[in-house]
């Protein structure tokens, strides 16, 4: 089990100091000392002049920069959840422990690198000006486009002010894990109806439970149409005007979610469709407490995971979906075993893959064996996402090849409702799943 | 959703006017270091180039984006000024300074092709390193206040911009910026796009930082200018000087207006400079105040023969000294005169004189005669017959400033006296001076004098025959008597001085007249020209009438600062005058000069010159607060030396132990530099011709070493790898013996064992080495000793100890299978197919 370290505080490790010259301070330090040098030996006043004012500027850049520096201490607050393709935004808590002296222009820099050996990508962000005993909070908005784990750290703290001869640098040691969850879908409105209806007799995937109308939410105005069977007579009475029962229609899922990573190289796309629709599913599943699921997945190693209905238990599930990697032979059926050792035989299984069924069941018997139960039972579901995807989600406007185009014209004003476009709440609200369960 | 409302991006607008405001700020910094340069005629044409091409790259390139020199472009340019300036530096056969002016140009034309480019955070770092190169080597020849005057502005410019490229270096991958913070100009560094899968914007950081940025440089400037200047001043002061302060030793800078001749030639329009020759602080010895006078001359040099060019082309006349054996010099002042009379103090006024003169091309120094020693003792050479001072005549061709004292006898009343007393032959006190010696000495020097009376009378009436034409009329009162010499001189001076018919003029345009005497032409057609045509004619007159006398160049100045007390001669200052021997006879009985000793004869001041020729050099305006303020830089700047530094105690003056060490490294310093020029370096091994030398390789290999130090350089991979393996790769011996043998053997067949190399690795490994080509298989008997050394470490029985004792059966075995080994490593040598040493490292 690898450790994680997501969202725990990062440890608080003393910060390493380095002061390091520029290109202008070496420059600074070459003429100042051939000044010095010359000033001193032939007796050029003027050159001791010189190197009077270039060293006074040096020191005073040292003890100003090297100051500011050692008086900041930085934290990183990093998002709860992190989707791909979905900008969110890691913050800093910068505090200058200063008592007097400001720290200006402050950059900040943490290097995020992905777990599969990519370059690793400088975050940059900064401060104009952190005042004595203050703490501000500067932030950076990230995009990743893969799903993945990434670690993020360490954090170098960094000023050249006020003349960029040095580079006073703090070095935190924090390094954390972010795991980039698949990307979301915008599911179909129908999705739900669909994953229940479908596949002959899924009614039994959606069963009622508690009694007939549900769990007991609350009481309403009667309305045309609400069956008197719903009439709570006490408030009734009291009210002196019809009040009927609400029920929470709950369906409770009972369900094995398989995922099939196959990739024999030539298809990422639809793998990574596959894990993103589950990834979905998951999201909107997973939330309501009386839904039991199963996530399975046959990738590189047969993982499976359970969800409770926790916040807990989503973000497990879709941080396993985030370390998937897809290989060209899956076992299916060790994911499914696993599956059923941990839990059981769940109701239901779903399968999604980015292969038709037929393909697999010629290539595993034993994977037919194993789903025989459900495929005769009639709750079994394989979502082949190469050719079905479209059925479930609804694509993608090209919107962002669009904005980009107009990004990249200097210097235009941009209208307002752009600028909007941009605030990650909005965003969010686009892709707000359609219809509470 | 449409909107109506428009709204720019503040911070979009703020960075734009940042990268104005650098463009600004560099474009103001090359055109004060080209500035800086100005200094002397050889240089003219620096500060033009650098405020042509600041005004224009700013114009044209930054604010209007017309054209922009590419990089490619760029480079060419710089090689081809490159190539004219060291081809300008090379020609060592050029006068004056020409290197520095190559390297001065050098440093211009590149900051002119700079200011062309699109400018990059790269180039406006190099725009402000080209600055500080121009400022040190204006340093080296520029001494004037105007250096001063422009470190001012380039510091506060220089501060705010490099305060606006810190934070250009801090928004850099920022975007807003990357205008200029992109060094993709570069030719070489074109980077490709790949499309990254993470993105990273920080567009609230952005904003922050440049509406930061924005306000920053005046808060540098405030908080730090004090105190970078506060460092600056107390590094200045506390650094102990241990060389002599040098002024311009290449020296452009030197006074060019004196010289030790007198040319007469017509020049056309004289350029009267307000350059300042030498500043003359009186002070009145009683009452230790301030004297004033009317006018001062200042005698630098006196000059005695005539000799005229004339050739078609045009004539020129020059007035030399005589040569130095007739003139007696001594290293020391004479001593001051002491009246018989105690009373005669009265007639005269006791005054110090403190001399400040300017780097001058000549050894002369300036004098009010007569003059007696003063404070300052040494240094100065004084020439009896000319009662001139002059330093010690050097090798050099520059003279530096100098500040000098004497004392003087020669004003009563704020008016310089116009006798002064010949100077004789006197004996050294305590000698006896009818000695033979003293007699002989005596005997020379009158025979100088002799000599040095007939270089006095030296006139040829065929060359200036109106020289006598024009002054016997003056020879002779009404009465046909003739005047006594005296009175003829000032006469005839007093024709000149005021007679219509003469002139003066700086304009000395006359045509040359073929074949005839300057001298000749002035007096008997031109009648127009300066004070050295006046003085010359005068002489010719007074010679051609047997009165024996010379023409003194030097300074006549009536120009008094107030502020700083002192009277100042400048450049439009310098005149010449005549001198002439009078007998004591002529002076008349009751004429008596005080301060001086009685002497036979007397030497006359008489000008010739008309009164408008004299320059009312006193500026008024700012002129005296410029010129204090040039006498402060002058010695509390340029003329910092540890004399100075003691005499005022400014800050840790004095010899401290710490000091003490600084000068003695300060000496090595500058001993091994001198070595170095004279490539003497390493016992004289370089000088030889000998290419190597070890005292050189020595302190080649420390600088190298302590670069790579300082710099934390990493050795290079192939450097790393191989002292990785070097330390790595044996493993330590081990305990138990009869491994350790085994090991040996092996080690005989080049198979050694890696640290961390478990002996079944070690096993396998020889196995794989040795076991393709080789009929004497060694895994037998190794593999059993390799499971006897795994019993005997880390078997539970008591192998161990049994091996160790040696008295088990199992020794036995051991023993048997390392008889085996050894014979077959044996066999194996024999057999001569001996493998290459492989390294085990590489096996795993």
């Amino acid at each position: 089990m690898k450790r994680e370290t997501e969202l725990t505080t990062p440890k608080a490790s003393e910060p390493r100091h380095k002061h390091r010259f520029t290109r202008l301070g070496f420059h600074f330090l070459f003429v100042g000392s051939f000044a010095m040098l010359g000033g001193a030996v032939r007796g050029f006043n003027l050159l001791l002049v010189l190197a009077g004012l270039l060293i006074g500027a040096l020191i005073m850049q040292w003890r100003w920069s090297s100051r500011s520096i050692e008086a900041l201490r930085i934290q990183r607050r990093l998002p709860p959840e992190a989707f791909a393709e979905k900008s969110f935004r890691v913050r800093y808590l910068l505090r200058n422990h200063g008592w007097l002296m400001p720290a200006w222009m402050i950059r900040i820099e943490d290097k995020i690198q992905s777990d599969d050996g990519e370059q690793p990508v400088k975050a940059v962000c900064g401060a104009g000006v952190v005042s004595a005993k203050t703490t501000v909070t500067p932030d950076f908005e990230c995009t990743i486009q893969r799903r993945g784990r990434y670690e993020i750290g360490p954090i170098s703290v960094k000023t050249s002010f006020p003349f960029s001869l040095l580079t006073s640098l703090q070095v935190t040691d924090s390094r954390e894990t972010l795991h980039v969850f698949p990307k979301l879908l915008t599911l179909r409105k129908d999705w739900q109806r669909r994953l229940v209806s479908q596949a002959g007799g899924m009614s039994t995937t959606a069963r009622r439970s508690g009694s007939v109308e549900g769990d007991f939410f609350g009481l309403r105005e009667w309305q045309a149409g609400d069956s008197p069977k719903w009439i709570h007579w006490r408030t009734t009475a009291r009210l002196n005007e019809p009040a009927v029962r609400q029920f929470e229609q709950q369906r409770r899922f009972d369900a094995c979610v398989l995922v099939d990573a196959f990739d024999a190289g030539q298809n990422s796309e639809s793998v990574e469709l596959a894990i993103s629709l589950a990834a979905t599913f998951l999201v909107h599943l997973v939330g309501s407490p009386s839904n039991r699921l199963v996530l399975a997945v046959a990738g590189d190693e047969s993982e499976a995971v359970i969800g409770g209905g926790s916040m807990e238990g989503k973000r497990r599930m879709l941080k396993l979906l985030s370390g998937v990697r897809p290989t060209s032979e899956p076992k299916l059926a060790d994911a499914t075993r696993t599956a059923i050792e941990m839990v059981g035989p769940s109701k239901d299984l779903i399968v999604i893959s980015p292969r038709p069924f037929d393909l697999v069941r010629l290539a595993d018997p034993e994977l037919v064996q194993m789903m025989g139960p459900w495929i005769r039972r009639g709750s079994f579901r394989w979502i082949d996402v190469a050719t079905e995807a479209n059925q479930w989600r609804i694509p993608e406007r090209p919107i962002r090849s669009e904005r980009m185009e107009r990004l990249d014209q200097p210097l235009g004003p941009l209208p307002q409702s752009e600028q909007a476009e941009d605030s990650p709440e909005q965003v969010e609200s686009e892709k707000q799943p359609v219809e509470a369960v | 959703m449409e909107s109506d409302i428009v709204v720019t991006d503040p911070s979009r607008h703020d960075s734009s006017r940042i990268v104005h405001r650098l463009q600004f700020y560099f474009a103001a910094l090359s055109c004060l270091g080209g500035l800086s340069l100005a200094s002397g005629s050889e240089t003219e044409s620096i500060p033009v180039i650098a405020v042509f091409f600041s005004v224009f790259g700013f114009i044209f390139v930054d604010y209007l984006r017309l054209f922009a020199l590419p990089p490619i472009a760029a480079y060419a340019a710089m090689a081809v000024a490159a190539f004219y300036c060291v081809s300008n530096f090379a020609d060592l056969d050029a006068p004056g300074n020409h290197q520095m002016v190559a390297v001065a140009q050098l440093l211009v034309l590149v900051q002119a092709i700079l200011m062309l480019q699109r400018k990059s955070r790269r180039i406006f770092e190099q725009l402000g390193v080209f600055c500080l190169l121009e400022l040190v080597v204006a340093a080296v020849f520029n001494n004037a206040i105007t250096f001063g005057l422009l470190l001012i502005p380039i510091g506060i410019i220089g501060a705010r911009a490099m305060c606006l490229l810190a934070s250009v270096a801090t928004t850099e991958g920022l975007q807003q910026l990357d205008e200029i913070d992109s060094e993709e100009s570069s030719l070489w560094s074109r980077k490709t796009e790949t499309p990254n899968t993470i993105t990273v914007q920080a567009p609230n950081a952005t904003r922050s930082l440049i509406a930061t940025a924005r306000r920053l440089p005046r808060v540098a400037s405030i908080t730090l200018t004090p105190a970078v200047v506060m460092v600056s001043v107390i590094f200045f002061y506390a650094i102990p000087r241990t060389t002599d302060a040098s002024r311009s030793r290449n020296g452009s800078n030197a006074l060019v207006g004196f010289s030790d001749s007198m040319n007469l030639e017509q020049i056309g329009q004289m350029q009267q400079s307000t350059a300042r020759a030498m500043r003359i602080r009186l002070t009145n010895r009683v009452t230790e105040e301030t004297y004033r006078t009317e006018s001062l001359y200042l005698r630098g040099r006196v000059l005695e023969r005539y000799s005229a060019r004339l050739s078609n082309k045009g004539n020129s006349a020059t007035w030399q000294e005589v040569p130095a054996d007739l003139i007696e010099s001594k290293p020391f002042l004479p001593g001051e005169h002491v009246p018989i009379r105690s009373s005669d103090t009265n007639f005269y006024d006791s005054v110090d004189v403190s001399i400040s003169v300017e780097a001058l091309r000549s050894n002369a120094l300036f004098a009010i005669a007569p003059y007696h020693v003063g404070d300052s003792q040494g240094e100065l050479v004084h020439s009896g017959e000319t009662w001139t001072v002059s330093r010690e005549r050097q090798s050099n061709w520059i003279y530096p400033r100098k500040t000098y004292d004497f004392g003087t006898n020669a004003f009563q009343s704020g008016m310089q006296s116009e006798w002064i007393a010949r100077h004789v032959y006197d004996v050294p006190e305590g000698v006896d001076p009818n000695s033979r010696s003293q007699v002989f000495a005596r005997v020379a020097a009158e025979q100088r004098a002799a000599k040095y009376d007939r270089e006095l009378l030296g006139y040829d009436i065929d060359a200036i025959p109106s020289a006598k034409r024009m002054s016997d009329p003056f020879t002779t009162n009404a009465d046909g008597e003739r005047l006594s010499d005296a009175e003829i001189a000032k006469s005839i001076t007093s024709y000149l001085a005021t007679s219509p018919e003469f002139q003066y003029t700086l304009n000395l345009n006359a045509e040359p007249l073929p074949g005839m005497d300057p001298i000749e032409q002035f007096l008997s057609i031109d009648r127009k020209g300066h004070c050295q045509y006046f003085a010359s004619a005068l002489v010719m007159m007074l010679r051609s009438q047997e009165i024996p006398a010379r023409v003194v160049v030097g300074y006549l100045t009536d120009e008094f600062n107030d502020l700083g007390q002192y009277y100042v001669a400048r450049q439009l200052h310098a005149h010449s005058w005549v001198e002439v021997l009078i007998d004591r006879e002529d002076l008349g009985v009751n004429q008596e000069i005080y301060g001086q000793p009685k002497r036979d004869q007397y030497w006359l001041r008489l000008d010739p010159t008309p009164n408008t020729g004299r320059m009312q050099g006193s500026a008024g305006g700012v002129a005296p607060y410029i010129d204090v303020a040039q006498t402060i830089w002058d010695d509390y700047v340029v003329d910092m030396d540890a004399t100075t530094q003691q005499e005022t105690a400014l800050l840790g003056g004095g010899m401290t132990p710490m000091n003490g060490s600084y000068a003695r490294l300060v000496e090595w310093m500058s001993n091994t530099i001198s070595k170095i020029r004279a490539g003497e370096l390493g016992g004289g091994s370089l000088a030889s011709r000998n290419l190597f030398s070890w005292q050189g390789a020595v302190v080649g290999c420390i600088i190298a070493f302590a670069v790579v130090i300082i710099l934390r350089i990493r050795p290079p991979a192939w450097l790393r790898h191989r002292f990785r393996r070097q330390r790595t790769r044996v493993a330590a011996r081990p305990q138990v013996e009869f491994y350790a043998q085994t090991l040996d053997q092996l080690a005989r067949v080049g198979i050694l064992r890696a640290p961390a190399q478990t002996p079944d690795e070690l096993r396998q490994h020889a196995d794989q080495t040795l076991e393709p080509e080789n009929e004497q298989p060694l895994n037998q008997p190794l593999a059993r000793l390799t499971s006897f050394f795994y019993r005997a470490r880390f078997g539970h029985d008591d192998s161990f100890d049994a091996l160790s004792n040696g008295d088990s059966s199992t020794t036995n075995d051991v023993e048997a299978a390392l008889t085996d080994l050894t014979q077959r490593v044996d066999r194996v040598i024999a057999q001569g197919n001996k493998p290459t040493p492989k390294s085990s490292e590489q096996h795993q």
